[in-house]
């Protein structure tokens, strides 16, 4: 901390934005948009959100390779079929996008350019560039040619823990607007913990940054009780630079019909999320993710370790985002259930009386009677059936204890007077019953936690063993499979490699921990 | 503060007590309970023994002036553990591994049955609880299959309770010797007051120290070194976290969701983390003063969710406008930023 005091009354902070203006590939990103407005609106959202990943790409990524936007979507492969589906506006549209996108192949990209050219100035200077793991191949190929000779490894930063782990350096590049949500986001955490002493960005004009990514969360957390205005969390000095291409402006007029906003990430997104549940987003290599909810517990292997205990292996999915690193596996068990045996419920005494006068009542009449002593619950006359079902791993009653009170209190008279229950303490013989309930849950849910208990350590065990062989295969750095046939367990293990991991998804319940594309998984992002 | 203490961070030169170092002392020490519960929330631009530093404030006011310890209710608490683990523990069903949440007994953790006495190695059971005391008796190898009725027993009774304590727990009182620290304690509170020597012998439980995990607490608080006249204490030793007979602080981590030992009612607590702000409402912790400590290195998650969790206290609390702007003047670098909510 007190390094960090030192540093910081020595150098100041700078902040320097290079503003990227193109008038041609601003008609292509409206064009797009328009396109993928048409696309969504004749329900082909898989061609539209694909032509919108396309579109995040070029944005994000200082690539010369612009025609990457309407690459790997059969739709553009033929204009018969595109006119024959669409209409003639929208493959006037796609040509209009295409006519620029050949001007822009002529001269080159801007952003490329001057991507290029800052590198070449900094190259004798401690930088790092900030990006996404799936984006990494364009910068590699980008430095391969500026710099051939230098080691590109240690120049990535792709999360926290890489952040985390880096020593103080001088330059930290980043290509696309600072924000911690959408299509490449960056953590905050790299604005307000800064290592670097210059704060690079190169942004297409319209990409808007989070302003709240440069104020301390903690006067945000003031703003909620009205404390005044937060100020910036350091004095940056800013600078920014507006430069523009030298590529003809395109002679068409479109702008007038297509949407004004610039900033595509807004546009795009805007009331387009298809879900409730908060969850995280696991991304494999393979252009797959995988959706959690916050808080649920999932498998992972770490090459990096060396001992293995349950905390390593299982842990909960929002605190992947501070412990992955590119040895991170995660584990899809696809495993026979050990068997610990069943849990049964003994002795009930309770149960079996109310149980036995439930049994013996027409389940019209007391659903009837029941609903008049208000208990108002969905298809009571299966639900009573049900209950006087013999017990096998817990006692089968309602799930409220109010509710089951009003079922006693319906079965009152055949109770009194079958077991000779007096009028004072049938309240107390109702209490009883209830806690014998509660405790055949307790002890089911005992039993099931004992066995996904039993299933890590044996599957820490496994893993253990085996370790050797795992690391071998992890060092490939593909997904692979592991047959497991010890006495405990069963069954196969694939290892998918964890290539990020970004939170702020919303999932409606039947996609999460489903292996779905990227594209789709865009729809979730909130 | 005596400026010839000095301190050393990650094993860098000894230098004299750092700025921000000073500041995070200071808002412990400086710490005013009041009758309606208080909430600091202080950020730092990096992982540091912050929230080390203001449990150390808070500890050496504690120090000073009369007499402070757990032994007026520590009887009620070896009462109280008591008579819980004969109702409930002895009585559950579930004998293998304890599970209070399942059970819903309304404990969160096995109650204790084992005591000990200071001056002595034997270990205790407890044998039953009635109006005279604590009936415990000793079960050496030699008479462990006699029946129970025909061992050596004792009786905790309020006027002899400080001599026992549970086992695997600190006692309550210790005699008075050279190794308590008190040059230390002494050279860090203002050169008006001295420390109670008294004090210094007694297990306190008013300040609570909340940590994420044992491991990551350990490493943060061992961070730091004081010297003073050629001896060298490590924070974490200070604060009687580690390597101490007595504890003065009440230690909590939110891996394991409890209090690594039982005792009184905490005061104000501190909070290491974010994470460790989950236990928070933790039926010790519910009602007393909080100090945060927020890394800004933590994830936007971790932020959000805390951002979420003060929100939901908007009804009930508001900001101290005299106190936030204090802090705020008083702040060492950038980076550090405080917010100060009271009862409203």
């Amino acid at each position: 901390m007190t390094e960090f005091i030192k540093a910081q009354k020595v150098q100041g902070l700078r902040y320097e934005c290079v503003e990227l203006e193109c008038e041609s590939f601003s008609l292509v990103r409206r064009v797009t948009r328009k396109l993928i407005t048409v696309l969504q609106e004749v329900e082909q959202p898989d061609i539209a959100d694909h032509l919108k990943i396309n579109l995040f790409k070029t944005l994000y990524t200082p690539t010369n390779n612009w025609d990457e936007i309407f690459e790997d979507i059969p739709l553009f492969d033929s204009e018969f079929r595109m006119k024959r589906t669409h209409g003639d506006e929208f493959l006037d549209l796609y040509h209009h996008a295409r006519d620029e996108l050949d001007a822009v192949k002529q001269y080159g990209s801007i952003l490329y350019s001057e991507f290029c050219k800052y590198i070449n100035e900094i190259c004798n200077f401690d930088f790092r560039i900030f990006c996404h793991r799936r984006e990494r191949d364009c910068y590699e190929e980008l430095l391969a040619e500026v710099i051939p000779y230098a080691d590109t490894e240690r120049l990535f930063l792709h999360n926290l823990t890489d952040y985390r782990n880096s020593a103080p350096f001088d330059i930290l590049i980043r290509v696309g607007s600072i924000r911690s949500f959408g299509w490449s986001a960056i953590p905050n955490m790299l604005i307000r913990t800064p290592k670097y002493k210059l704060l690079k960005q190169f942004v297409w004009k319209g990409g808007l940054n989070d302003e709240g990514a440069f104020v301390n969360p903690v006067d945000l957390i003031g703003s909620i009780f009205s404390l005044e205005p937060a100020l910036p969390l350091y004095d940056w000095y800013t600078k920014i630079t507006n430069v523009t291409s030298s590529i003809p402006p395109p002679e068409i007029e479109l702008s007038t019909e297509l949407p004004e906003l610039e900033d595509e990430l807004i546009a795009l997104n805007r009331g387009n999320i298809k879900g409730s549940i908060p969850a995280i987003s696991l991304e494999f290599d393979c252009h797959r993710a995988v959706l959690f909810r916050l808080g649920a517990e999932i498998h992972i292997w770490n090459s990096r370790e060396i001992i293995f205990s349950k905390s390593l292996i299982k842990i909960k999915a929002e605190e992947l985002e501070n412990e992955i690193n590119e040895n991170c596996y995660f584990i899809v068990t696809d495993m026979k259930n050990v068997d610990v045996g069943d849990v049964n419920v003994e002795i009930s005494p309770f149960a079996d009386k109310w149980q036995q006068v439930l049994s013996m009542k027409d389940t019209y009449a007391l659903a009837k009677r029941l609903k008049s002593l208000n208990l108002n619950l969905k298809n009571l006359e299966d639900r009573l059936w049900g209950w006087s079902l013999p017990n096998d791993s817990v006692i089968h009653a309602p799930q409220r204890k109010e509710h089951f009170f009003i079922l006693l209190n319906g079965l009152k008279n055949e109770l009194s007077s079958r077991f000779s229950i007096a009028e004072l303490e049938f309240t107390k013989w109702c209490k009883l019953a209830w806690s014998e309930i509660s405790r055949s849950r307790g002890r089911a849910n005992l039993h099931g936690k004992v066995k996904k208990e039993i299933f890590d350590e044996s599957l820490i065990s496994v893993l253990s063993s085996r370790k050797d062989e795992i690391n071998d295969k992890c060092a490939l750095g593909q997904m692979f499979r592991l047959r497991i046939t010890s006495q405990e367990i069963k069954g196969i293990l694939s290892f998918y490699p964890i290539i990020a991991t970004e939170s702020n998804f919303l999932v409606p319940e039947n996609k999460l921990e489903e292996f779905m594309p990227l594209h789709v998984r865009e729809n979730m992002r909130l | 503060m005596n400026l010839n203490i000095q301190v050393s961070e990650l094993e860098n030169p000894w230098e004299k007590f750092p700025s921000w170092a000073k500041f995070f002392f200071d808002v412990g020490y400086q710490w005013k309970p009041s009758d309606t519960n208080q909430i600091a929330i202080i950020s730092v631009p990096q992982k540091c023994a912050a929230s080390g530093f203001v449990a150390l404030g808070l500890l050496s006011k504690e120090l000073e002036g009369h007499l402070k310890s757990d032994q007026s209710s520590h009887f009620e608490h070896l009462y109280n553990e008591s008579i819980d683990f004969l109702e409930l523990c002895a009585k559950c069903i579930i004998k293998s591994k304890c599970d209070p949440s399942s059970q819903r007994c309304g404990r969160t953790e096995k109650a204790k049955e084992k005591f000990k006495k200071v001056d002595s190695n034997r270990v205790y059971d407890l044998l039953s609880v009635n109006t005279e005391g604590i009936k415990v008796c000793y079960k050496s190898k030699a008479t462990k299959n006699k029946p129970i009725d025909s061992l050596p027993s004792e009786i905790i009774m309020p006027i002899n309770a400080h001599k026992w304590h549970f086992y695997l727990e600190p006692p309550i009182k210790i005699q008075k010797s050279k190794n308590l620290n008190e040059k230390f304690y002494n050279s860090l509170v203002s050169s008006t007051e001295r420390i109670n020597l008294d004090n210094l012998c007694q297990s306190n439980s008013s300040i609570a120290y909340v940590g994420t995990n044992k491991k990551m607490t350990s490493i943060l608080l061992n961070s730091i070194f004081f010297r003073l006249n050629d001896e060298e204490k490590s924070l974490a030793e200070l604060l009687t976290i580690e390597n101490t007979q007595i504890k003065r602080v009440l230690s909590f981590y939110s891996s394991t969701s409890k209090a690594e030992r039982t005792g009184g009612r905490p005061k104000v607590a501190v909070f290491e983390s974010i994470s460790a702000f989950k236990l928070s409402v933790h039926k010790l912790l519910n009602f007393v003063d909080k100090i945060l400590i927020v890394d800004l290195q933590e994830s936007d998650t971790k932020i959000q969710e805390l951002h979420d969790q003060i929100s939901t206290l908007k009804q009930w609390y508001e900001v101290d406008n005299n106190k936030t702007g204090y802090l705020r003047k008083i702040t060492p670098c950038k980076g550090i930023s405080s917010l100060f909510l009271k009862e409203c």
